[in-house]
């Protein structure tokens, strides 16, 4: 399985857990990021994303040997959800193998800011009342 | 010179394609490609875009080569 990864499947946190264990970690953190039922308030009937998705692994990828460079923590990988979720399915799970658990939980709220920063992923809102937008778009 | 150009998300609706090819002078820059754009698609939405060639983030002065893919990437929201 790819460490750094944008696919339409289902995502699943054990076999991201599997690629960051290693018997010189105390820690690991599983990061998910989960299809809410409302933003700002307005309710939410789905979700939508859509990547570049050549693109976006890559910067994923990058952004991971950053966290490693930049917090010392060892083993990263992050799968990104894209096409139709619905409310409460998963769109990203970062997972961090560590010596210890600071660095872990910092990193992955790091890379969670990172990826909504530089990475080619784009959400679309389908509201409650049939509407639909891209969240930072006008 | 011949590169694509991608589009995405809201940019991708509005212009109703995924992409186009378009035809540019040999030393085009990101900016010349953008101007094309407008002046092919007058409504589009081309304010707040970030720009990348062969998928690295490049500035608007950006030099393009013959077969480059250029994306205009709307501001993202990922996560």
């Amino acid at each position: 399985m790819q460490a750094f990864l944008v696919t339409e499947s289902v995502l699943q946190a054990e076999p991201l857990r599997a690629l960051v264990a290693d018997a010189g970690h105390g820690a690991i953190v599983l990061f998910e990021g989960v299809a809410r039922n409302n933003f700002g308030g307005r309710a939410t009937a789905f979700l939508e994303y859509e990547a570049y998705p050549e693109m976006a692994e890559q910067q994923l990828a990058l952004l991971g040997q950053q966290a490693q460079a930049q917090f010392g923590i060892g083993k990263v990988a992050i799968h990104h959800r894209v096409g139709v979720l619905q409310i409460g399915e998963t769109a990203v799970l970062i997972a961090i193998g560590s010596a210890h658990r600071g660095a872990a939980f910092a990193a992955v709220a790091w890379l969670m800011d990172q990826i909504k920063l530089v990475v080619p992923i784009w959400k679309c809102e389908h509201w409650a009342d049939g509407s639909q937008e891209w969240v930072g778009q006008r | 010179m011949i590169i694509t150009i991608r589009f995405f998300a809201g940019l991708r609706e509005a212009l109703n394609q995924s992409s186009l090819s378009v035809e540019l002078a040999e030393d085009a820059t990101v900016e010349t490609a953008l101007q094309l754009v407008a002046e092919l698609h007058p409504n589009l939405p081309l304010t707040g875009l970030a720009y990348a060639i062969n998928r690295q983030y490049v500035p608007l002065d950006a030099t393009l080569k013959p077969n480059d893919e250029l994306a205009l990437i709307p501001p993202v929201s990922g996560g």
